[in-house]
């Protein structure tokens, strides 16, 4: 694929009439057309199917996604290629959705299921557990810090997920007063986050504390 | 409604997505957009860690589990006037020369004058060095109009260290404020009625 040909500014990635040629050497069967299809949606595939159904055999379901893609593609059924991200989009879905579904399937007749079955453990790594937990506490200092009725504004709309309107109808506040106390709680999460990573990464390996 | 799938999703967007609030006739053009937007998968990504560590926070302070420390403007009045005694006491121990162990350090010479601007960014502070007293001008540009703004510091975990007040002329507002140690901190400015309007970010280095 020729990269200046028809590129999208802001994401850098192939502009509509682009989507016309990609389709066409997919539907060749052309190698390169297969790698352009891979580079431009493996990302994008992973960080929906892991947002949706975890992160468990990520990889081979991304690779069965690919050959739905492309044989989907091959035999036809994408009869608009501008319509090339709505498709795979599309297709994405059905699986996440073919997925949960046999899922709570399982779940349903977990008490039939044989003895010694295998099951995908769908907890967090200890890695992921040990960074939720440092951002909940990060979360729980910034809350913790503020005053009574700014962590009111935050608990109605995070947890109570209370529209604006009610929180500044209920709280007698203007637009511009929630959106302050929000996004100033949200600067501080991540100006502590980074503060916390770089503490991490400038201590010399080895001198860890036990 | 905006079916570009090719324009960045903006930070109420993100947010929006990550709390799960994109009404269905518009999640489509979300989702292709973030197929193919590293960008925005990353911010939707730190979205969903805020929201979530937010979440998880504030279920456990509803529940009582971690119960917030009271603002130390709620004391009950016998505790505020002790402090108040503490603080004074602790003003009279500065006069007469004496040593500070705590987030304010000596303050010998004269004021460092530190031009605030409103925290934009994490990236967007002020700049004064450490044990020198302050001179800050706060940036009221755009607030409403008063004659002086109530002004807080707070350390960078929220605690508070430091309150008075600045008189304001234009679009300028002045406190002073003690020298302090080492840190990054944050000013508030308030206005007459106690409402918080600006916040500044100060780094104060040795």
């Amino acid at each position: 694929m020729n990269p200046e040909a028809d590129q999208n500014v802001e994401t850098g990635q192939p502009g509509e009439s682009s989507w016309g040629d990609l389709v066409e050497r997919v539907r060749r069967g052309d190698a390169s057309g297969m790698e352009d299809l891979y580079r431009v949606f493996s990302k994008g595939i992973r960080f929906y199917l892991c947002r949706q159904v975890g992160p468990q055999d990520l990889d081979d379901k991304i690779h069965d996604l690919f050959l739905i893609i492309t044989q989907s593609i091959q035999k036809g059924d994408l009869r608009e290629p501008e319509r090339l991200m709505g498709y795979v989009r599309t297709i994405v879905r059905r699986q996440v959705a073919g997925h949960i579904d046999t899922a709570v399937q399982a779940r349903r007749n977990q008490t039939d299921m044989e003895y010694g079955m295998a099951l995908s453990d769908t907890r967090p790594s200890p890695e992921r557990r040990i960074i939720q937990e440092q951002n909940m506490d990060l979360a729980m200092r910034i809350l913790n810090s503020l005053h009574p009725r700014e962590r009111e504004v935050l608990m109605r709309f995070y947890l109570r997920e209370q529209t604006p309107e009610e929180i500044c109808r209920d709280l007698e506040l203007t637009e511009t007063q929630f959106r302050l106390i929000k996004s100033r709680a949200k600067a501080r999460f991540g100006e502590m986050g980074k503060r916390r990573l770089a503490l991490r990464n400038v201590t010399p390996f080895g001198q860890a504390k036990e | 409604m905006n079916l570009d799938t090719n324009r960045h999703l903006d930070e109420s967007e993100i947010e929006k997505y990550s709390m799960g609030d994109v009404p269905e006739t518009e999640v489509s053009r979300y989702e292709e957009h973030l197929l193919i937007c590293e960008s925005c998968q990353d911010r939707v990504t730190a979205s969903d860690e805020y929201v979530a560590s937010m979440r998880e926070a504030s279920t456990r302070i509803r529940q009582g589990g971690a119960t917030p420390k009271p603002s130390p403007w709620h004391m009950p009045r016998p505790i505020l006037l002790l402090a108040l005694a503490a603080s004074l006491l602790f003003v009279a121990f500065l006069g007469f020369g004496g040593k500070s162990a705590g987030l304010f350090s000596g303050s010998a010479g004269s004021p460092v004058i530190v031009n605030m601007i409103a925290v934009r960014g994490n990236d967007v502070e002020a700049k004064a060095p450490a044990g020198k007293p302050l001179a800050l001008n706060l940036n009221v540009e755009g607030l409403s109009p008063a004659a002086s703004y109530g002004v807080e510091i707070v350390d960078e975990g929220g605690k508070s260290i430091w309150r008075g007040s600045a008189s304001a002329k234009g679009a300028i507002a002045t406190a002073n404020a003690p020298g302090m140690i080492p840190g990054h901190y944050f000013l508030r400015a308030y206005s007459p009625g106690g409402i918080l309007l600006r916040e500044f970010g100060l780094r104060v280095q040795g």
